[in-house]
């Protein structure tokens, strides 16, 4: 399962999986599944 | 630095479709910005407004004019490329060389004429007896040549392969572009790009959906792979 976090503490996460910065390509994919949103409202953890 | 395309609510509709639905952006000088989007997003739209091609409602301002009444005197800043396939077949060479330069102010011919003896590519060659990777040769030269503060390319690697696509960029970053100029480009190969990107625009719907610089955007979220068994293994943890 991958999933994506917006303004989370890595650290918190860490123990959860594996973590990394996503790919251009890969925050695309995950923004167009989670449908459009303001930007300034884009909610954290979104499941991609 | 300073805004050279500040669009605030753009709408555009075509019938009953929303092809641009209250998109607001900024791009700034001398950044490479990505406008991404998939199909029937609104990226084309967005690039018709911006050049002025299409009325659209909203603010706009493009190197501090307003493209719907300023297109002319805009147009002399702007060098604009569709895909790569838009030359016609019985074009020369050296016609698409003279029209470049009857139609832009700044287009140096002997830069393109320069760039393309570097080539396999002849004057008097017509457009439909060059290769693909020729014919996105000639529009390389045809952009090089071109002196202008905005570069808006749409979908410009289509139906290239990868080798001609990663030229085509190469060329572009290493001898186009400098801090003085700005490219906005269209494309669906993101994968290949992401690294020449300064800044992207994410748009669906005729909305934008993210932007940002992409270091910002790299700082900003974290990508998390949970297996199934460390799933498992949390979910047992939840349970009382």
């Amino acid at each position: 399962m991958v999933m994506f976090y917006e303004a989370c503490d890595p650290a918190l996460l860490a123990p959860l999986g594996e973590i990394r910065t996503p790919s251009i390509a890969d925050l695309f994919v995950a923004k167009m599944q989670g449908g459009a949103r303001p930007p300034d409202t884009t909610s954290a953890g979104a499941p991609a | 630095m300073t805004a050279v395309i500040e669009a605030r609510a753009l709408a555009k509709s075509y019938g009953a479709t929303r092809a641009l639905d209250g998109a607001s952006f900024t791009v700034e000088s001398g950044r490479i910005v990505g406008l991404i989007g998939p199909n029937g997003a609104g990226k084309t739209t967005a690039l018709r407004a911006i050049l002025g091609l299409t009325h659209c409602e909203g603010e706009l301002t493009v190197l501090g004019r307003d493209p719907r009444r300023q297109r002319d005197e805009l147009m002399r800043e702007v060098c604009f490329i569709a895909d790569v396939a838009v030359l016609p077949g019985w074009l020369r060479v050296s016609q698409a060389l003279e029209f470049a330069a009857g139609v832009h102010p700044r287009f140096d011919r002997a830069r393109a004429g320069d760039f393309l003896r570097r080539t396999d590519i002849r004057m008097k060659s017509r457009v439909r007896e060059l290769s693909k990777g020729m014919v996105t040769q000639l529009h390389l030269a045809l952009v090089l040549a071109v002196d202008a503060r905005l570069l808006v390319l749409d979908e410009p690697t289509l139906g290239l392969d990868l080798l001609y696509r990663r030229t085509f960029y190469d060329t572009l970053l290493n001898d186009y572009f400098n801090e003085q100029r700005t490219i906005l480009l269209t494309t669906h190969q993101v994968e290949e790009i992401e690294n020449l990107l300064t800044d992207v625009i994410f748009i669906d719907h005729g909305r934008v959906a993210l932007a940002g610089a992409v270091d910002a955007l790299g700082e900003r979220y974290v990508q998390l792979t949970v297996t199934p068994e460390q799933a498992a293994r949390e979910r047992a943890r939840a349970l009382p």
